[in-house]
């Protein structure tokens, strides 16, 4: 409620050209951003594009948003829509680059071996989690990393709340077999 | 209960309430077997792991938005509708008040505000305009 009253008053600042006010806004909401976008698009050059235009384009809209969702909900459904395009837009490209990962050997997250343990806990997961469908990678983005209520990863994603239960536990047994426990 | 059941109840419990029924069954479920309990093992781990995660974007990032914000213009947000009614409003509002211009000037002018004053056509004149205009082909 707290987070919600300041985030109107920044926009409210924001709205009327005070650049700080916005600043506030991409300063508390960054972080939440960065979850959803290099959650599914790994972290690359154009997760980071994909990042500032999510925050152009409710740059633009500022007018628009009436707060019938809270801000984060908000921006988070506009990180959701660019990264899903920029994954359609990279389909092709994405599949010949996971080819050639598996042709070079470094499909197998769960060999058990000295160069997986050296790796940083963050990147496993991150690898892990490119591996996944993107419909399942979307609600462990959702509901395990960014901690949204099974009912609310359900509305941000339009589906059934039964839809997220059944993506979550196909996505938590394919997250079991490729990292290492 | 099959296997697959007792899965999807172990699962369900992590992201939704479960009914004091289904509650109980998990508990000697998980009493009873082994392997289940070490499913919910690896689950829970694998939860921890992702909650303990979080991604960043590159040192910043603020900045590179904000130096592109500057160069973006807000869209400001016509409702058509409403603009069209505003308008009509305005109009109408011009309208009526040339009207009442006009009549205050019929008024001052002709005395009256009666149905020939307003129309500007005296019917009982027809006689009036015939000589008239007799009165004009004389004077010529």
């Amino acid at each position: 409620m707290e987070q919600q009253t300041g985030d109107l008053e920044l926009l409210e600042r924001a709205r009327k050209g005070d650049a700080l006010a916005f600043a506030g806004i991409v300063k508390r909401y960054e972080q939440a951003v960065a979850n959803v976008i290099i959650g599914m698009l790994g972290n690359t050059a154009e997760a980071d594009d994909v990042g500032q235009e999510v925050f152009i384009r409710f740059y633009r809209s500022l007018n628009q948003f009436r707060g019938e969702a809270a801000l984060g909900t908000y921006l988070t459904r506009i990180a959701i829509n660019l990264s899903l395009n920029e994954l359609k837009k990279k389909k092709r490209t994405v599949s010949l680059f996971t080819q050639s990962q598996q042709d070079a050997g470094f499909d197998d997250l769960s060999d058990g071996g000295r160069e997986t343990e050296k790796r940083d806990a963050r990147e496993i997961v991150q690898e892990a989690l490119q591996k996944l469908d993107p419909k399942f990678r979307l609600v462990v983005v959702l509901r395990l990393i960014e901690g949204f209520s099974t009912k609310e990863t359900a509305k941000i994603l339009n589906v059934p709340m039964g839809t997220v239960l059944s993506r979550l536990a196909r996505a938590q047994k394919q997250l079991k077999k490729l990292i290492i426990i | 209960m099959d296997n697959e059941r007792k899965y999807d109840l172990l699962y369900a419990s992590f992201d939704r309430k479960l009914t004091a029924g289904e509650r109980t069954l998990l508990k000697e479920l998980l009493i009873a077997d082994p392997d289940l309990r070490n499913e919910k093992q690896e689950i829970e781990e694998i939860r921890n792991r992702m909650k303990g995660t979080s991604f960043h974007f590159k040192k910043g990032f603020a900045e590179r938005v904000l130096a592109k914000v500057k160069d973006a213009v807000p869209v400001i947000e016509v409702d058509f509708s409403s603009q069209l009614i505003a308008l009509f409003k305005k109009l109408a509002l011009t309208g009526v008040a040339a009207i009442i211009i006009l009549l205050i000037a019929i008024y001052l002018t002709a005395g009256s505000l009666n149905k020939e004053t307003v129309v500007g056509v005296d019917t009982s004149s027809d006689d009036n305009l015939v000589s008239y205009l007799l009165y004009e082909d004389m004077a010529e």
